[in-house]
């Protein structure tokens, strides 16, 4: 595991990282400005929102140029960024949720502001109702998952977003391969259950 | 036929059930589920619905990676990689070993915060009780909470009043998922309730256990063992129960 394989662009980038490990910043930007596009491209499935996904991104390698150091090759370097971009991610949640809250009569979360913010989105090749359907369901999840714990959001986000190995999400969370896939399994549970509830509902308006 | 034992087995393959839906199932339990599935109706069903979310993940993943990056995104870390020396980083991603699990009693800074919140509490509590308002009206919790929540802002399960009272539960399993916080106020003819909590949390009202839940157009969702009730349809009665519910929503982040 680790960036080292065999190759000379392989051991650019481990000499890349060597350097950037003692303090080199060009080095460290030459290892990483290949990663940008990839980082941003996960925040934004995460937030599915531009502009916030460019400030998890930056803040990710921000923090990841400070903690250079505590790479230790124990998981992919890509790997070891993404828990670092789910970090971020979480922290940027807890923002949202941490403003100070008042019953007053506060507006209603406001529908139609919620709707143009939200991409429009095709589906390859379904019908236009299955397009839909899928579409919502895929907006849907995005709060489902926000709504897990962080245990059970990382492994899914980790294996789903970075495809990363039981053993790199067991190394990199701090816990034994077995709680990794008892944690996905409860995790995919409580995400259907939740699907489970909404469609329910849906049942209900729809009758 | 030994029901129970049938659920038993169901539940030993729906754990590989999951694991085959994300490709980290072994080839020898895959057989065994893969066997099962063709006998089980209900594993079936269940498989059908991990293949759903994961397809879900695959289409949100697909969408990430069509967006597309503005121009200011190098710059963005770019000029403070350059100009920041790298600095020891503050407590990582990963929990250290030996460290206890996200329990909140295992952490002395938050017993001592917890310790502190009850002061505050109790020294509010006097001059809240001689100034209660009438019964009902939330205008009346808004600064207590406010400053409960600015406490705990993310270990609160929910803030509770009903006619014992205010309570406040926090999670003992670490830190609370985000969301918009959601307002839920439940009456049953003799009494109300009123909720303070966040989509995916639980609250029991008579003994009954509701989960609530945000939807994708920001209403709320509660659902429980035999119904599922929604705000978009304004205040309304389910069972016996008077329900509104409120999201309160990015317009106060």
């Amino acid at each position: 595991m680790g960036i080292s394989d065999i190759g000379d662009e392989a051991q650019g980038l481990q000499g890349l990282l060597v350097q950037a490990r003692t303090g080199d910043a060009q080095a460290f930007c030459r290892l990483v400005e290949p990663l940008e596009t990839r980082l941003f491209h996960q925040a934004a499935a995460l937030c599915g929102n531009p502009a916030t996904a460019e400030d998890i991104a930056a803040e990710t390698l921000v923090e990841a140029w400070k903690s250079i150091a505590r790479y230790n090759e124990t998981c992919r370097f890509t790997t070891w960024l993404y828990a670092i971009l789910l970090h971020r991610y979480q922290k940027h949640l807890r923002r949202l949720q941490s403003r100070p809250v008042s019953l007053a009569s506060l507006p209603e979360a406001d529908a139609d502001l919620r709707q143009a913010a939200q991409d429009d989105l095709a589906a390859d090749d379904a019908s236009p109702l299955d397009a839909v359907l899928q579409t919502e369901f895929s907006r849907e999840i995005r709060g489902f998952i926000d709504a897990l714990d962080d245990k059970h959001r990382q492994v899914v986000l980790l294996r789903f977003f970075e495809e990363a190995s039981v053993p790199e999400m067991a190394l990199l969370l701090g816990c034994s391969e077995g709680t990794v896939k008892s944690r996905l399994h409860h995790a995919l549970d409580k995400l259907r259950r939740m699907k489970i509830s909404v469609n329910e509902f849906n049942r209900r308006r729809d009758t | 036929m030994n029901v129970i034992w049938f659920m038993n087995r169901c539940r030993r393959h729906q754990a590989n059930i999951a694991l085959m839906v994300v490709d980290l199932c072994p080839e020898s339990d895959r057989r065994w589920a893969s066997h099962h599935l063709q006998h089980c109706p209900r594993c079936r069903e269940y498989f059908r619905d991990f293949t759903q979310i994961g397809d879900a993940m695959a289409r949100l993943r697909k969408e990430g990676a069509r967006t597309v990056p503005g121009a200011g995104l190098r710059s963005k870390w770019m000029d403070q990689v350059l100009s920041d020396p790298p600095a020891p980083a503050a407590e990582g991603f990963r929990r250290r070993p030996g460290r206890a699990g996200g329990a909140w009693f295992r952490r002395p800074g938050l017993a001592w915060g917890l310790v502190m919140a009850a002061c505050v509490l109790a020294a509010f509590l006097p001059g809240y009780e001689h100034s209660r308002p009438a019964p009902g009206d939330p205008l009346a919790d808004a600064k207590m909470v406010r400053e409960t929540l600015g406490m705990f802002p993310h270990q609160i399960r929910a803030i509770v009043e009903d006619g014992h009272g205010m309570n406040l539960i926090l999670s003992d399993q670490g830190n609370i998922p985000a969301s918009a916080p959601l307002y839920v106020h439940i009456c049953d003819g003799k009494q109300c309730s009123s909720f303070l909590t966040f989509s995916g949390q639980e609250i029991t009202v008579d003994g009954q256990k509701l989960t609530v839940l945000e939807d994708a157009q920001g209403g709320v969702i509660l659902a429980g063992n035999d119904f599922v009730w929604s705000n978009a349809n304004g205040p309304r009665t389910e069972k016996h129960w008077q329900i509104e519910a409120k999201n309160l929503g990015p317009a106060i982040m």
